[in-house]
């Protein structure tokens, strides 16, 4: 069917739909009027879309609308970045929005923009380049350059800059509304040239220079925004580098970034050029219309443009709104003025080849200058066209090749694949489907993913994301027998959708056992390659860090035998791997971070003494690192994380002076941490929790009031970071641990009502998380303890029966979790701490036989853990609560008590003098000592 | 005040433009591919079969519909884009509307005739 037909069948088919069923058949008829043919047609439709009913069709393959970054709906007004409180959105696109915001400490009057980057800046290395260039933009000092007067990361890790707001129009739209006439125009070009001079005598390349990007002021100045700000985002390294991000702004790009090629001050020359040859012909280079992007990305890699002056519309031509001609005194006039020298000076601008274009922005305003005061120009007609062809003549293949490279992400798989339908075999053609499948899906997982990771509230969208993604990997994984490389990348892929569904390392969705799953998945994949293949290191340290994250999840989850078993066996790959011997930093690095998990999993199991010994060993190996490269931060991160650990450990070994000797070395380095890079919200998150082990660690010494500071330091740290992202489940359970820090201190201080309010706001937050994973072994024994705590407050207020109501809830909770998980000792220590507490308010109640039971039920949860873990302090604590029991058995079951007190006794006697060294054991060997006198 | 541009999508309609034409290429290329095996009889690929297939494609012969599209693309190229939204990309109404720069009236007559028409293509295309 022709359109002249579907549009008159159309004509009388779509009102016809409109009608009910009744009304159509005289509708059509009428309508026709006597073409039968037409009638016939419409009815034979009409029937069909009865047929057709409500399904066809309409259910779709896929909703797009899913895998869309929820952050285009994000919004950060009201909000305060920095000292900056962001006003109003005045712009938005893919990489990020842009807010009009002003300082909150009201130190200047001004308004700034902020623009939020949406690019991850995850690694220290990328964050680190981020800051420099940073700094080398901050210091561009021009009149017609807007200032970058900041920038940083907020809370929740995204990068943001700061940057003087311009008030303007963009310049083509400028020109347009103001009817400037050729020679404004030129002049307030070279006024351009000019600051971008500026900018390259201090190896600054703006990179992405276009109309928009140049707002001309009220008083007819030009403003050059986001000077370099292209080259600070591109945080892709080697990667595809791009393609998303360049083809977009694929109009005023040199074939040079199309390629991929070296960008330099000649990439700038050439957009100048496109754009001087919009304000002269208010066309492109290289179409009249709109090219579709991989269209106009292969004209600007092939195609030589139009010379201005042939691009000037004739009288026919000519339209309404944008067109310049209209602004002159005609078209024909324009062409005449275009012709010559400004053709040559546009053309030289936009050769193909850097070498051949102006050498110096400050070299094209000079040619524009002579030009306006009538003197020859440089640049001539033979430096453009002749060499222009020979080089697209010599570099077609590369260039051909080079822009479908970057169209098959950017939109142009469709182009391609016709290419590659029209020009080869089966065989070929299933070859390249295969990769642009591949590609979609690593475009979809990785480049969106890594783009939304960091915002605030994203979760939900990068599940979406992932989840599709790995619809089609998944299907990939089958074909993938034989290649190691695409099955590299599909154990990459899942490791990444892991680590979003539940590694506890990051914030996560909270789905542990999915996340298990995909890991699970990648070992699959990664293990029989390293078997294959021994010297494959990278598969190797692909493995040992899949182990490492099975053991992370697993640990979270309650198993703790299983996460030490896989942390061992990452841990073995670091240490009999070959590259021990070259001295690799990075590999020290991730050596060391294993190491310390080890060490970490060691201490929660309850081997404290390996444990130690592991952590010294990260320390060591921290300190190796740190000599090597003092100014890089990993060295320092890693060695304060050892001390830390090491310190926490002698806390528990009673070894406390050490203790917090360690633990303060860790602050100190931390703070220094923070003092360099006050915006990193990471870093900040660290120094609270080293407030916190400082804190605790005087709460031994019993320097309560040096403590309570610390761990006010720890909570307004960790409340600042919770504010920035309030769905991030790690960062509340940090606030409720340091609300229950404080609470801890005010019991010891017996200021009972702040305490109660301390622990009742961690039992909010407790309640919660454990509420989002309900199978969360961290999330139940955390929401346990707060109940335990508040239930302690609330006795030592005399509410007697909420308290009991409120540790029993607790309790059951523990020992839920103890068949949970029998290898979880520390579970027995906090039971019995439960009962006991229990055991003493029922005693204050008068209910003593309950109490009896629930100090019996203490000793064995006591005697349990001392089985498995045979410290000092949990001897004590066993001793103690065999007297408690006495103490409760009391003169009535006189028997009774005097044996259990005995047993007490004689588990203290029985320490080695070095344990007994401490006010605990003495308070507990006296308490003993009496009980056992007395019931004699 | 004018807006401070960012580049890269540039909005979600560009986002949108360009996945409904990516899904179908992968769709009806996967589907003619499949239908190529099978007559070939090359080794059957189960599992991308699974994910592209049938996780994701309705009960609908892809290769036809892509035909008939190419055909409707003829008559009224807009027509075409509104299916490749609406069923390619899951759009609603007035997402295609924001992509296409028409109204959500329009995208709901350019959809209700679009498919009238291709259930009879496709109808007939089945046929023996």
């Amino acid at each position: 069917m022709n359109t002249g037909r579907w549009q008159a069948v159309r004509e009388v088919l779509d009102r016809a739909i409109d009608l009910s069923v009744d009304e159509r058949s005289g509708f059509v008829a009428e309508a026709c009027a006597g073409d039968r043919e037409l009638q016939v047609e419409v009815e034979s439709l009409l029937c069909c879309y009865e047929q057709a009913g409500e399904e066809f069709l309409n259910t779709p393959v896929i909703d797009v609308r899913s895998l869309v970054p929820s952050a285009y709906e994000n919004s950060y007004i009201g909000c305060r970045i920095g000292v900056y409180q962001i006003v109003e959105e005045i712009g938005r696109g893919g990489m990020g929005e842009v807010y009009r915001a002003s300082r909150v400490d009201g130190q200047f009057d001004k308004q700034v923009a902020v623009k939020l980057v949406r690019v991850g800046l995850e690694t220290p290395r990328l964050l680190e380049r981020f800051y420099m260039e940073r700094q080398i933009l901050a210091s561009l000092d021009h009149p017609d350059i807007a200032r970058l007067y900041d920038g940083g990361t907020t809370e929740a890790g995204v990068p943001y800059l700061v940057m003087e707001l311009i008030e303007g129009t963009p310049l083509d739209q400028y020109c347009d509304e103001h009817d400037l006439q050729l020679r404004a125009r030129l002049q307030l070009f070279t006024q351009i040239c000019a600051a971008v001079q500026y900018a390259h005598q201090r190896l600054v390349i703006h990179r992405d220079i276009k109309p928009s990007n140049i707002l001309v002021t009220k008083d007819g100045a030009p403003k050059l925004l986001d000077f370099g700000i292209a080259k600070i985002l591109d945080t892709s390294g080697s990667k595809l580098d791009t393609t998303l991000y360049r083809a977009m702004t694929l109009e005023y790009a040199s074939p040079e970034q199309i390629r991929g090629a070296p960008i330099t001050t000649a990439t700038d020359i050439y957009s100048l050029g496109v754009v001087l040859y919009r304000l002269l012909t208010a066309k492109s280079p290289y179409s009249e219309g709109t090219l579709a992007p991989h269209e106009l990305a292969r004209s600007i890699c092939d195609i030589e443009p139009r010379r201005p002056s042939s691009a000037v519309p004739g009288r026919r031509g000519m339209r309404d709104g944008v067109d310049v001609a209209r602004a002159s005194l005609g078209a024909e006039k324009r062409k005449k003025q275009l012709k010559g020298d400004l053709d040559n000076i546009v053309l030289k601008a936009l050769n193909k080849e850097p070498e051949r274009r102006y050498a110096s922005a400050e070299q094209m305003s000079a040619d524009i200058r002579r030009h306006l005061e009538g003197l020859p120009v440089a640049a001539t007609p033979d430096s453009v066209t002749y060499r222009t062809r020979k080089f697209v003549r010599r570099h077609k293949v590369g260039v051909l090749a080079t822009a479908f490279v970057l169209l098959a992400v950017a939109g142009g798989v469709a182009a391609t694949v016709r290419e590659a339908r029209i020009a080869s075999a089966n065989a070929r053609r299933a070859e390249r489907r295969f990769a642009d499948v591949r590609k979609l899906a690593d475009s979809f997982l990785f480049e969106f993913d890594d783009a939304i990771e960091f915002l605030p509230g994203s979760t939900p969208a990068r599940a979406l994301v992932v989840k599709r993604a790995m619809e089609y990997l998944g299907g990939l994984a089958a074909e993938a027998a034989g290649d190691r490389a695409l099955q590299m990348e599909i154990a990459a892929a899942y490791k990444k959708v892991g680590k979003v569904q539940g590694d506890p390392i990051y914030p996560n969705l909270g789905d542990s056992g999915g996340a298990l799953d995909s890991f699970c998945k990648a070992l699959a994949i990664l293990e029989p390659i390293a078997r294959a293949d021994p010297g494959n290191e990278e598969a190797r340290l692909a493995l040992a860090s899949t182990h490492q994250q099975i053991s992370d999840v697993l640990s979270f989850s309650g198993d703790t035998a299983g996460a030490l078993e896989h942390s061992r066996i990452a841990l073995a790959m670091y240490e009999t791997s070959p590259t021990n011997l070259t001295g690799d930093t990075q590999f020290q690095k991730a050596r060391t971070t294993q190491t310390y998990h080890y060490a970490n999993l060691l201490q929660s199991s309850g081997a404290l003494n390996e444990a130690a010994v592991e952590y010294r060993k990260a320390a060591e190996l921290s300190r190796q690192i740190v000599a090597a490269s003092p100014s890089d931060p990993d060295g320092k991160i890693h060695l304060a994380a050892s001390v830390d650990g090491l310190g926490y450990v002698l806390q528990q070994t009673g070894d406390t002076a050490e203790a917090l000797d360690n633990l303060r070395t860790g602050l100190n380095i931390r703070e220094g941490l923070v003092k360099v890079d006050p915006n990193n919200s990471h870093y900040r998150r660290q120094l609270a929790f080293s407030h916190q082990n400082v804190g605790l660690s005087l709460l031994a010494t019993n320097d309560t009031a040096a403590a309570l500071a610390h761990f006010r330091q720890e909570l307004a740290l960790f409340g600042s970071l919770n504010a920035a992202d309030p769905k991030d489940a790690q960062g509340r359970r940090n606030l409720s641990l340091a609300h229950k820090m404080i609470g801890d201190v005010f019991m010891r201080e017996r200021q009972f009502p702040r305490a109660l309010a301390e622990y009742e706001a961690s039992l909010r937050i407790d309640r919660d998380l454990a509420a989002i994973d309900p199978n969360n072994f961290q999330a139940s024994l955390d929401l346990s303890f707060s109940e335990g705590k508040v239930g302690m407050a609330l006795g030592k207020l005399g509410k007697a029966a909420q308290a009991v109501n409120v540790l029993r809830s607790g309790i059951a909770r523990q020992e839920s979790l103890l068949g949970h998980d029998a290898q979880h000792f520390f579970v027995y220590a906090h039971l019995a701490t439960s009962y006991s507490s229990l055991a003493s308010l029922l005693i204050e109640r008068g209910e003593k036989y309950a109490a009896i039971e629930y100090y019996r039920k203490a000793v064995a949860s006591r005697q349990s853990l001392s089985k498995e873990v045979s410290s000092a302090a949990n001897q004590i604590a066993l001793a103690e609560s065999y007297t408690n029991l006495a103490k409760a058995l009391g003169p009535a079951n006189r028997d009774e008590a005097f044996e259990e007190s005995s047993i007490s006794l004689e588990i203290l006697e029985r320490l080695p003098p070095a344990d007994r060294n401490n006010a605990r054991f003495r308070v507990a060997l006296a308490n003993a000592r009496f009980e056992c006198s007395v019931r004699r | 005040m004018v807006a401070q541009e960012l580049p890269e999508w540039q909005n979600r309609a560009h986002f949108f433009a360009v996945a409904a034409q990516l899904m179908r290429q992968i769709l009806v290329d996967h589907a003619r591919t499949r239908r190529a095996s099978k007559r070939g009889g090359d080794v059957p690929r189960v599992s991308l079969d699974e994910a592209l297939g049938q996780a994701l494609a309705p009960d609908v012969d892809m290769v036809a519909l892509d035909d008939a599209l190419k055909e409707l693309a003829q008559m009224d190229p807009q027509q075409c884009r509104v299916v490749e939204l609406k069923f390619f990309a899951g759009l609603s109404n007035d997402d295609a509307a924001e992509v296409l720069k028409v109204s959500p009236s329009t995208v709901k007559r350019d959809w209700a005739s679009a498919r009238a028409w291709l259930f009879r293509e496709l109808d007939r295309s089945s046929a023996p």
